[in-house]
C-alpha cells in the first residue's frame, strides 16, 4: 500500500517542491499532486524515477509514517528561518525517527524517563529544574559532566549534525512515541550546544502536554529552566559571589567549572540578582566588543551523543545487521541513511582469499593484448 | 624614583597582602634554602645561586598553585616566560636589578600579558597602560634573601613604584589566604562535575545480557 505521507517526507527532506519533483521525474504537476494527496499510486517507471530522485527504494513507500508535525515539535529557530527550511528540518526528524524506530526492534533503548512538571511562575521553574536534577541522580551542587548522557539515559535519542541551515535553526525536539532531540552543530560552540540540549530537555519536562502555551512563553520558560538546571541557584550563587571581583578571569573560571558560556553565566547572575542591570549591560557590551557573542574562549568539550551508534552496534552484535542492512530495511539507499543520520556505513570486509573476477579478467585481457 | 606609599591594591583589588604574602613567604623560603646550599668553596657563585633559585621558585610556585584552596593562583609559562596570575592578574617573578642589569626581554610585556591585563582592567588591548608588574626577590651575595617586593616597571624596564610585601609568620605559607572583608575571596572547595553512567542499549535477543561498548560513527 503506497503511503503518500512518506513521499512528502522524503521530498521535503531533499528540499524540493512538488513542482520541482514533478519536473525531475517528467510527470505533470497535477499528477504529482494526486500522488502526494494519496489519490493515485505511482507505478512502474514513475515509481522508479521517484526512488532515484529521493534516494529510496519502492518498499520505502509502504508502511506507516510517524510524521513529525510542527504542533508536536519544539522548534527552536530564528525568526528569519523560512517555512521551507522548517519543513525540511522536520522531515529530517521524521526520517531519523523511522531509523530509531527500526533500531528499537533490534535493541532495547533506555526507557523513557522524563518527569513532567506544570509551571506558572519562575519559582516553579527553579523548583522543577532542581527536582529534575534529583530525579536523574544529579546533585544540586556540581556541574553536569555530560548532558548528552543525562538525556539519552532518560530514553531520548540525540542527533547532533550539521543541519546546513546557516544557523537559522538551533535545535528541535519531539517527545512522544519516538523521542528525539536534533541539535544543529553548524558553526556552534560546545557551550552553546550544551545550552540548546538543556533547553530542549526543558521542553520535554515542561511542555509535553502544554499545547496552549504561546511559543514565546515556552521559549522563555525553557531558557530559564536551562539556566536553573545547568547552574543551580544555591551552588552557583555561592560560587559567583566568591569570585565575582576577579572580573573576566573569574567569569572564565566559572565557565570552565560549570561548562556554561560566560553569557549564560551573566544571564543567570542577573536572574538571581547577583549583578544589577547596569553591570549586566556593561559586561555584555564589553564581551560584544571582544567578539565573545559568537566565539568565547575556554570552550568545554562537546558532549557527544552515543545512543544511536550504540544501537547500531547492538544490532550488529546480536543479529549481524550492518548499517547498510538497516538502511535497506528502511527502504533507504545508503546515501540517504548517511545524509539523515551522519553515520557512514563501514566498507564491506573483503576476504583476502577471495580474488575479484573482474580484476582477474582485466589482467588476463592485458596479457592477451597484442604488443606492437 | 619609587613613591613612598605606593600600594598595589590601587592597581587592582586582588593585589592585597592576603594573596601576596603567601607568595612572598614561599619565595623567601626558597631563596633562603638555596643560599644555605650554595658552596662557594666548590666553585658556586652568584650565577649558579641565581639559576638554582629561579628554577626552584618556578617549581615551588607551580606546586603552590596546584594545591587545595588555591583557585586564585595560577602559575605557568606564557609565551615562554614564567608567570603567576593572582585572580587573573599576570605577574612575572625575577631577581632584583641590584644583582645586575635586567635583560630587556624581562621588561617587555608579551602580547598575552597585555591581553591579560586588558581583561583584568576591562580595557581593549590598545588602551592598556604600558606599565607592567613584577615580583622581585632582592638578594644579597650568594642568594641570601633581603626582601620580596611587588614593583611596577615602565616600558623601559625601570622600576617606577615598589612595595615590600609584608611577610607573615612561617606557618602562614601553609594556610589558605583568608579574606579581610574585601570583595575578593578565594573560591570555595568545588565539587567535580557529576558524570552520568554511559548509555547502553540492551539486547533483545534471548540469553544475551551484555551491554554495548563505545562505538563511534
Amino acid at each position: 500500500m503506497f503511503n503518500a505521507t512518506r513521499l512528502r517526507i522524503a521530498r521535503l527532506f531533499h528540499g524540493i517542491t512538488q513542482r520541482e519533483l514533478a519536473g525531475r521525474i517528467a510527470v505533470s504537476n497535477g499528477q504529482m499532486a494526486t500522488f502526494e494527496g494519496g489519490h493515485k499510486e505511482p507505478k512502474g517507471d514513475v515509481l522508479d524515477a521517484l526512488c532515484s530522485v529521493l534516494l529510496v527504494k519502492p518498499e520505502y513507500f509502504c508502511g506507516e509514517a510517524d510524521e513529525f508535525r510542527e504542533e508536536e515539535v519544539n522548534f527552536r529557530r530564528r525568526i528569519s528561518a523560512p517555512e521551507k527550511l522548517k519543513r525540511q528540518v522536520l522531515a529530517r526528524g521524521s526520517l531519523f525517527g523511522m531509523a530509531v524506530e527500526q533500531l528499537s526492534r533490534l535493541g532495547k533503548f533506555p526507557a523513557y524517563n522524563f518527569p513532567k512538571h506544570t509551571v506558572e511562575t519562575m519559582e516553579d521553574i527553579e523548583v522543577a529544574a532542581e527536582k529534575c536534577r534529583l530525579h536523574w541522580n544529579l546533585t544540586l551542587d556540581a556541574p553536569i559532566g555530560d548532558m548528552a548522557r543525562v538525556v539519552e539515559n532518560a530514553g531520548v535519542v540525540i542527533l547532533a549534525i550539521d543541519l546546513q541551515t546557516a544557523e537559522r535553526v538551533d535545535a528541535f525536539s519531539r517527545f512522544g512515541d519516538t523521542s528525539v532531540v536534533v541539535l544543529n552543530l553548524q558553526k556552534r560552540s560546545a557551550s552553546r550546544t550544551l545550552w540548546d540540549l538543556t533547553h530542549e530537555t526543558a521542553h520535554g519536562v515542561l511542555h509535553q502536554h502544554a499545547r496552549g502555551v504561546p511559543l514565546e512563553q515556552r521559549e522563555a520558560e525553557a531558557d530559564r529552566f536551562a539556566g536553573a538546571f545547568l547552574l543551580p541557584r544555591d551552588a552557583f550563587a555561592s560560587d559567583f559571589t566568591a569570585c565575582r571581583a576577579m572580573d573576566w578571569e573569574g567569569l572564565l573560571d566559572l565557565k570552565r567549572h560549570w561548562r556554561a558560556s560566560v553569557q549564560a553565566i551573566l544571564v543567570r547572575a542577573r536572574q538571581l540578582e547577583l549583578i544589577d542591570a547596569a553591570e549586566y549591560r556593561t559586561r555584555f557590551r564589553t564581551l560584544s566588543g571582544w567578539g565573545w557573542r559568537t566565539s568565547e574562549p575556554d570552550e568545554p568539550t562537546l558532549d557527544v551523543p552515543s545512543l544511536f551508534n550504540k544501537a547500531l552496534e547492538r544490532a550488529h552484535t546480536d543479529y549481524g545487521t550492518t548499517t547498510a542492512d538497516v538502511a535497506r530495511t528502511l527502504g533507504w539507499r545508503v546515501e540517504l541513511f548517511t545524509s539523515v543520520t551522519g553515520v557512514q556505513p563501514a566498507p564491506p570486509r573483503i576476504d583476502p582469499n577471495v580474488i575479484s573476477l573482474t580484476e582477474r579478467r582485466l589482467v588476463a585481457d592485458k596479457n592477451k593484448a597484442p604488443t606492437s | 624614583m619609587a613613591a613612598k606609599k605606593w600600594n598595589p591594591v590601587k592597581v587592582h583589588r586582588a593585589l592585597t597582602p592576603e594573596f601576596l604574602t603567601p607568595i612572598a613567604d614561599l619565595l623567601w623560603n626558597v631563596q633562603r634554602r638555596v643560599s644555605e646550599h650554595v658552596r662557594p668553596e666548590e666553585g658556586d657563585e652568584n650565577w649558579v645561586a641565581g639559576c638554582t633559585a629561579y628554577t626552584r621558585r618556578c617549581y615551588a610556585l607551580a606546586k603552590m598553585a596546584a594545591g587545595p584552596d588555591r583557585a586564585w593562583l595560577w602559575a605557568g609559562k606564557i609565551e615562554g616566560q614564567f608567570y603567576i596570575r593572582i585572580h587573573g592578574f599576570p605577574i612575572r617573578v625575577y631577581r632584583a636589578p641590584d644583582e645586575g642589569e635586567i635583560p630587556i626581554n624581562y621588561a617587555d610585556g608579551s602580547t598575552s600579558e597585555m591581553a591579560l591585563l586588558g581583561r583584568v582592567f576591562e580595557l581593549p588591548i590598545d588602551d592598556v597602560p604600558r606599565d607592567l608588574y613584577r615580583i622581585e626577590v632582592v638578594a644579597k651575595k650568594l642568594a641570601r634573601p633581603v626582601r620580596v617586593a611587588f614593583v611596577e616597571v615602565n616600558e623601559r624596564g625601570a622600576v617606577v613604584n615598589s612595595y615590600t610585601i609584608p611577610r607573615s609568620l612561617a606557618s602562614a605559607i601553609k594556610a589558605a589566604p583568608k579574606t579581610n572583608g574585601m570583595d575578593i575571596r578565594p573560591l570555595r572547595q568545588r565539587k567535580p562535575p557529576v558524570v552520568p553512567p554511559a548509555t547502553e542499549v540492551q539486547s533483545t535477543k534471548l540469553g544475551v545480557q551484555k551491554s554495548t561498548g563505545e562505538h563511534s560513527a
